[in-house]
């Protein structure tokens, strides 16, 4: 059943979807496209591990009355490109881990939410999610968490846990949130417990970091991230109750599944960019590489978070390559995955810019006093493997 | 953009328009079809649904509307017609609008159906039209007319003659601010200023003081050392609490009022209510030409088949944008903006036919496009010359790279 069934769209349509060129101020839209048959399929597609009843959401979208009241706050965050969260410029396709929406789905989102939200036929009962799973297949290891219970009275909580290792180099580390709509992120790191001792060292290497919604990215065989005897898996665990849970205790029970790498895959390493400290709203500092590598994935530390960031790859005979340009959201921090491998030879420059100023179109999401309140160091990290 | 918003919707302060010579369901032999029935929220207008129900934002049951659109006097709102024409009292073009429809009797006007039918004494209703809330943002006064940040007020400003800005402050029905709402609006508008881009503020430099006219229609302001074509910036505070909203105009020439050409013809049949046979405002417009006849209103263009055509009109709309832009004419850059997005969406079958380098550089790029182009849509509204530059900037990089990923002239 279409909503708008209104007297003018025929109008309207003439002249927003069928070439009227008139010029009138006013944009009488009337979105053709329907909840039932339009947004529920890109919705349930690409939103709803998140967006449903017990996702980690605040809202779920998947039916036309729970939709509706956020179509404002839909148009807005589509148009500012804050949702999906881990968008960046250029090409996403040379990346495993992006999917972002298509011209049409942004279209027929944007019409939609902009243009009356009809709902097409009456709505059904919600789409059945189904439960969170390994998207990566069974791990090699699960390792049930210890159960968390966040009490009533608070909103946000972060729990520590250490796993054992066997020494088995990792190719991927999952989490499978016992409670959905809780777990709000996760890192993994590893913590040799030799190097714990090396001071000024930071003892902890990470290995993986979750999102919901964000499917881990498995290495290729023959690479992993090597385990030193003795080393322990460290997982924090970030909760957070949205306002459906206010006032209640809540728990969760966790899993974590480890993937094993062969014992000879050769060691995925981190090659880092840093700059010591900076308050300036914009900054560029490089890293050299010292080896013939391929770079596998890439990351930035929250320090960045908000800044318009740009990587470049200048090799030694001059040519550059832009590895990325996005810009992090704090909430949202997360590794990017080349879709294949990217060849540096030995003196290649890695060259990051930074920068804090926002623009019109994106303005920054807090004050920079909010967001540098002092010389900070900001940090950009590469995944290498050693080329053959 | 519309969006849900709450509106202070009291019936008393519909504007209640009575079509002199209403165009009933029926007139000379000819049914006109009725506008469909919709529901809507009396507080939030803009929920719009095809059955009862509540209303998503406030949940009260939802009422009855026949949604149309009719064409109004851009100055005397209440009168409106089923057809383009000329107002009857001032003579200037009708211009479009949204309105709600019932039906009404001329002798008993507290009547108000929402389906046409018999009056107590045997005539038949007559169709009233109530204006909708962002029904009319057609300027009123020749000039440029944007929507506050506020999704309620709106702004019209003029340079009526050499040395002078006028800025109209309307409400959310495009009606004048009332004589002592205006009075609390702190304004003026700026000639110079400086934008400093590493705190993203500007200072004035050259400014002049808004401030209400006589009858207090308008505020207006003497500006100096201005020559066409002129920028100009209003920056404005509707309310003492309210936020500094910034309006862009850009005048290529001293602005005009909208032709007159029959108002001394239609001066008597000024009215506001149904009208008798002998001064029938209905007459004037009835006998005003048809623009469509006169080809204000183009046939429409389809979307073409062919990739080459596609590109072809892609590059034609984002020409279209940045000369819009130019002439600061940003209210305007929604039409070829959507066009654009249209034409974006079609050429995303398309990508099959590109090589994988070529592929992977287009879909983000025809994502982009159509972002921005919304994006240019929402600024184009607000009048922030900063915003709708940005937005264009983006939106012309996509446009080049949609370009060159399909083998086009960027």
């Amino acid at each position: 059943m279409r909503t708008r069934v209104l007297g003018f769209a025929a109008l309207l349509a003439a002249a927003v979807l069928t070439w009227s060129v008139r010029t009138d101020a006013h944009k009488p839209i009337t979105s053709p496209f329907t909840f039932s048959d339009d947004v529920l399929p890109i919705v349930k597609e690409r939103c709803a591990e998140c967006h449903s009843p017990g996702g980690v959401a605040p809202m779920s979208l998947l039916t036309h009355a729970d939709t509706v009241p956020w179509a404002e706050s839909i148009r807005v965050e589509l148009m500012a490109g804050h949702m999906p969260p881990w968008r960046v410029e250029g090409a996403p396709g040379r990346f495993r881990n992006l999917a972002p929406f298509t011209a049409r789905e942004m279209n027929v989102l944007m019409t939609w939410a902009s243009g009356g939200t009809p709902p097409g036929k009456p709505d059904s009962e919600p789409v059945a999610v189904s439960k969170p799973q390994w998207t990566l297949g069974s791990p090699d290891m699960a390792v049930p968490l210890r159960a968390v219970t966040i009490g009533g009275d608070v909103q946000t909580q972060t729990e520590e846990f250490r796993v054992p290792l066997t020494g088995r180099p990792l190719r991927a580390v999952d989490l499978l949130p016992g409670n959905a709509s809780i777990v709000r992120r996760a890192t993994m790191s590893i913590r040799a417990i030799a190097d714990a001792r090396a001071a000024g060292i930071n003892p902890e290497r990470l290995v993986a970091l979750w999102l919901p919604g964000d499917h881990p990215v498995a290495l290729d065989p023959g690479t992993g991230f090597q385990v030193p005897a003795g080393a322990e898996l460290i997982v924090r665990v970030d909760y957070r109750k949205t306002w459906q849970f206010e006032r209640q205790a809540v728990a969760d029970q966790s899993t974590i599944g480890l993937y094993f790498a062969d014992a000879a895959a050769t060691e995925v390493q981190v090659l880092r960019a840093t700059n010591p400290g900076t308050s300036e709203s914009s900054a560029a500092f490089a890293t050299t590489v010292g080896e013939d590598v391929r770079a596998v994935a890439l990351y930035a530390d929250p320090e960045l978070s908000g800044a318009d960031v740009r990587v470049v790859a200048v090799r030694p005979d001059g040519a550059s390559e832009e590895l990325i340009a996005f810009r992090p959201q704090a909430e949202w921090i997360r590794r990017y995955f080349f879709r294949e491998p990217i060849t540096l030879p030995r003196g290649t420059r890695i060259q990051v810019t930074a920068s804090f100023d926002g623009d019109s179109l994106l303005p920054p999401a807090a004050p920079r006093s909010e967001l540098q309140p002092g010389p900070r160091s900001l940090s950009l990290a590469l995944n290498v493997v050693r080329a053959h | 953009m519309r969006r849900i918003q709450t509106l202070g919707l009291g019936a008393g302060a519909l504007l209640v328009l009575i079509l002199a010579g209403g165009v009933s369901a029926q007139r000379g032999g000819q049914v006109r079809q009725l506008p469909p029935v919709s529901m809507t929220c009396p507080m939030h207008p803009d929920v719009i649904e095809s059955r009862p129900g509540n209303c998503p934002v406030c949940r009260m049951s939802l009422v009855p509307v026949r949604l149309d659109t009719s064409w109004i006097c851009p100055i005397h709102t209440h009168t409106t017609s089923d057809k383009a024409g000329s107002c009857p009292i001032c003579g200037r073009p009708l211009v479009e609008a949204r309105v709600a429809v019932t039906y009404t009797c001329s002798a008993q006007p507290g009547i108000d159906r929402l389906d046409p039918g018999t009056c107590p004494d045997g005539s038949p209703t007559v169709a009233r039209r109530t204006l909708r809330p962002h029904g009319n943002h057609n300027p009123q006064h020749g000039g440029q007319f944007f929507m506050a940040a506020d999704n309620w007020h709106h702004v019209e400003g003029t340079y009526p003659r050499a040395g002078v800005f006028r800025l109209y402050v309307y409400d959310d029905y495009a009606r004048p601010l009332s004589a002592a709402n205006l009075r609390k609006v702190a304004a003026r508008v700026v000639t110079e200023e400086r934008y400093d881009a590493k705190t993203r503020t500007t200072t004035d430099i050259k400014s002049f003081p808004l401030r209400p006219s006589r009858d207090a229609a308008y505020l207006e302001a003497r500006v100096t050392g201005a020559a066409l074509p002129s920028e100009m910036t209003a920056k404005i505070k509707i309310k003492p609490e309210s936020p500094e909203y910034r309006f862009d105009f850009t005048f290529a020439a001293v602005t005009r009022e909208p032709p007159r050409a029959t108002v001394a013809a239609a001066r008597s049949t000024s009215t506001n209510r149904p009208s008798s046979a002998g001064a029938n405002p209905a007459a004037a417009l009835t006998a005003s030409p048809d623009p469509a006849a006169q080809g204000a209103l183009p046939a429409a263009t389809p979307i073409p088949e062919t990739m080459p055509e596609i590109l072809a009109h892609l590059n034609a709309r984002n020409v279209e944008i940045r000369n819009l832009i130019r002439d600061g004419n940003f209210a305007a850059v929604w039409v070829p903006a959507f066009q654009a997005k249209d034409l974006a969406v079609a050429l995303e079958p398309h990508i099959g036919h590109l090589s994988p380098a070529a592929r992977e550089a287009a879909e983000p790029a025809l994502q982009r496009l159509v972002r921005f182009a919304w994006l240019l849509d929402a600024f184009g509204d607000l009048g922030n010359r900063q915003q709708v530059e940005d937005a264009y900037a983006a939106f012309a990089r996509a446009a080049s790279d949609v370009a060159k990923a399909f083998g086009g002239t960027p």
